[in-house]
């Protein structure tokens, strides 16, 4: 969920996490889903 | 709120702003690096760190240490000062001439608040503050100052499609 994190005013989070935004790599515009690829 | 994963058998949409978001909360260049590449990284990396108020190491320890801080800052924050920061942090204006005026007005209200009153108060007795304003009966008619953006009363004839996945 990397991108719907970014509404918030505050993040906290766990330091194994895995993050992207992998938009370019599915071929879709960066406002369409948040991936947690963990 | 949209949580998705890949195993998801079909992506849920959610309008996440990322590509107006992410330049203004990290910077133009490692908003490049992260959209432009869509790697994946770990909270320490340069690119993505500054995202974060705090990186745990253990991730149980993760709710319970936001709870804590959401539950100081509801204690010891005044709404509409919150309120009012957030609006020019998000809306600071054109121009430094225009963002002037929107925060000398902003001063100007806040420094006539009971919560101002009350702050300036408890931090001369050394006690913790208690504000009495609460931001749906003492806020202002100027808050806030940016025209709000409704579709349903756009000319441009608009649909809005809501996904709700089944399982």
């Amino acid at each position: 969920m990397t991108a719907m994190q970014l509404p918030f005013d505050f993040r906290f989070v766990w330091g194994g996490a895995k993050l992207s935004f992998p938009f370019v790599r599915r071929g879709i515009a960066p406002e369409c889903k948040g991936y947690a690829e963990s | 709120m949209t949580i998705g994963s890949d195993n998801s058998p079909s992506p849920p949409t959610s309008a996440a702003m990322a590509s107006w978001l992410l330049p203004r909360l990290l910077g133009h260049a490692k908003a490049n690096s992260l959209l432009l590449t869509g790697d994946t990284v770990n909270p320490d990396s340069p690119y993505i760190r500054d995202l974060y108020h705090k990186i745990l190491p253990n991730r149980e320890d993760v709710f319970p240490a936001a709870f804590e801080f959401a539950k100081e800052l509801a204690a010891n924050t005044s709404q509409l000062s919150v309120a009012y920061t957030k609006g020019l942090l998000a809306h600071p204006g054109d121009s430094i001439e225009e963002n002037h005026i929107l925060d000398s007005r902003a001063i100007k209200l806040l420094g006539s608040s009971a919560d101002a009153e009350e702050g300036v108060k408890s931090f001369k007795q050394r006690r913790q503050a208690r504000f009495p304003d609460t931001l749906s009966k003492n806020s202002s008619p100027w808050y806030p100052w940016v025209s709000r953006m409704s579709l349903l009363r756009s000319s441009i004839p608009y649909k809005v499609y809501f996904t709700v996945e089944n399982n």
